[in-house]
């Protein structure tokens, strides 16, 4: 989580920069909304085949049983996605509230 | 092209407040080359920040092209940034993640109408202040010169009436300074582009045809 607060205030220059050159507010926010459900997405496709890889290699090991919970992948993945979502869509949504020199000045 | 009248800036610091601008007036015609000077702190940046529409100042008067600006609403001001002025900081301020060409094409991003700006007019740019040979290359692949000449061709690129420039030559030496200053002179007297220089340096105002003195938030006559 820190390390994703620290990444949106690095970017928090990006959107200064980008706001000076005229993007608009509602441009900021798409671009992070976008980039945020992306990100997730790939976050979550990823999770889904390392975790399934896992647990078909511990289920071997350890003779057990192996099955596959849509429920349980649909729940992982959904609310990592909207974790994922979240903290990349609300701080930049604040940083275009600011005005672009406060944005552009942060560091 | 800019008429500023009793522009004042604070800031709430705390309970406190702290004067910045103190009445600032100033008018600048179309076509003209003009530096601003003063000692650091004086408000110098705050002022340009505020003609930028960057920032907005607590009272005053500041009228763009004989428009009003400061009730003007924010959307409304990214318009005016991306089609009217272009910016030169001395950060340069490129993102690090696109090549100098990208770079150049950003503000295009934010017009409807950017079909029209084709990508040869970009490199056009590029060649303009002799990057061409770099259009590929990453920020952090050029020298602090070469990033401020990409950063001028990106101030360009939507054809502005006015660049803005808050100590560009601040962080180069007066050799590379005094090439940046040369295309800024040249932009103002081939293009007709109207340039305002914040600068410590009395070469570079020297050059000018004007000199604004800024002195603890005033200008002074
Ligand atoms: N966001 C802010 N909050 C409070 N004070 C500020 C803020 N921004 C600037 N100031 C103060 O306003 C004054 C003027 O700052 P400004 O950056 O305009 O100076 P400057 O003339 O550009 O100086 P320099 O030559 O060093 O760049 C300074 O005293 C500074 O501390
Ligand atoms: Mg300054």
């Amino acid at each position: 989580m820190n390390v994703m607060l620290v990444s949106v205030s690095e970017r928090r220059r990006e959107i200064g920069i980008r706001r000076a050159l005229g993007a608009k507010r509602g441009d900021i926010r798409g671009q992070f909304l976008i980039e945020s459900i992306i990100l997730s997405l790939i976050g979550g496709v990823l999770g889904i085949l390392f975790g399934v890889g896992a647990s078909v290699i511990i289920s071997h090991f350890a003779k057990w049983q192996f099955a596959l919970s849509s429920g349980a992948i649909l729940l992982g993945v959904g609310v990592s996605n909207a974790v994922g979502i979240f903290f990349g869509y609300y701080p930049a949504r604040q940083a275009s509230l600011l005005d672009p020199i406060v944005a552009l000045k942060s560091d | 092209m800019l008429r500023l009248s009793e522009i004042k800036k604070s800031y709430h610091i705390g309970p406190t407040e702290v004067d910045v601008l103190k009445g600032v007036s100033l008018n600048v015609d179309k076509g003209e080359l003009i530096s601003i000077m003063g000692p650091s702190g004086c408000g110098k940046s705050t002022l340009m920040n505020i003609i930028g529409l960057l920032d907005r100042p607590t009272s005053g008067s500041f009228e763009l092209n004989d428009a009003e600006v400061l009730y003007t609403n924010d959307d409304a001001l990214s318009d005016i940034r991306n089609r009217n002025i272009g910016f030169v900081f001395q950060q340069y301020f490129l993102l690090s993640k696109l090549s100098a060409l990208e770079n150049v094409e950003l503000p295009l991003m934010y017009r409807d109408d950017a079909a029209k700006f084709t990508r040869e007019h970009s490199m056009e740019l590029l060649r303009r202040v002799g990057m061409a040979d770099r259009a590929g290359h990453r920020p952090s692949e050029l020298s602090g010169g070469q990033q401020q000449r990409v950063a001028i061709a990106r101030a360009l690129v939507c054809n502005p009436a006015l660049i803005l420039a808050d100590e560009p030559t601040g962080a180069l030496d007066t050799n590379v300074g005094g090439e940046i200053m040369e295309l800024f002179k040249e932009l103002n007297a081939e293009e007709g582009i109207t340039v305002v220089i914040i600068t410590h340096d009395p070469g570079i105002a020297r050059q000018c045809q004007r000199v604004a003195v800024m002195r603890n938030g005033v200008i002074v006559p």
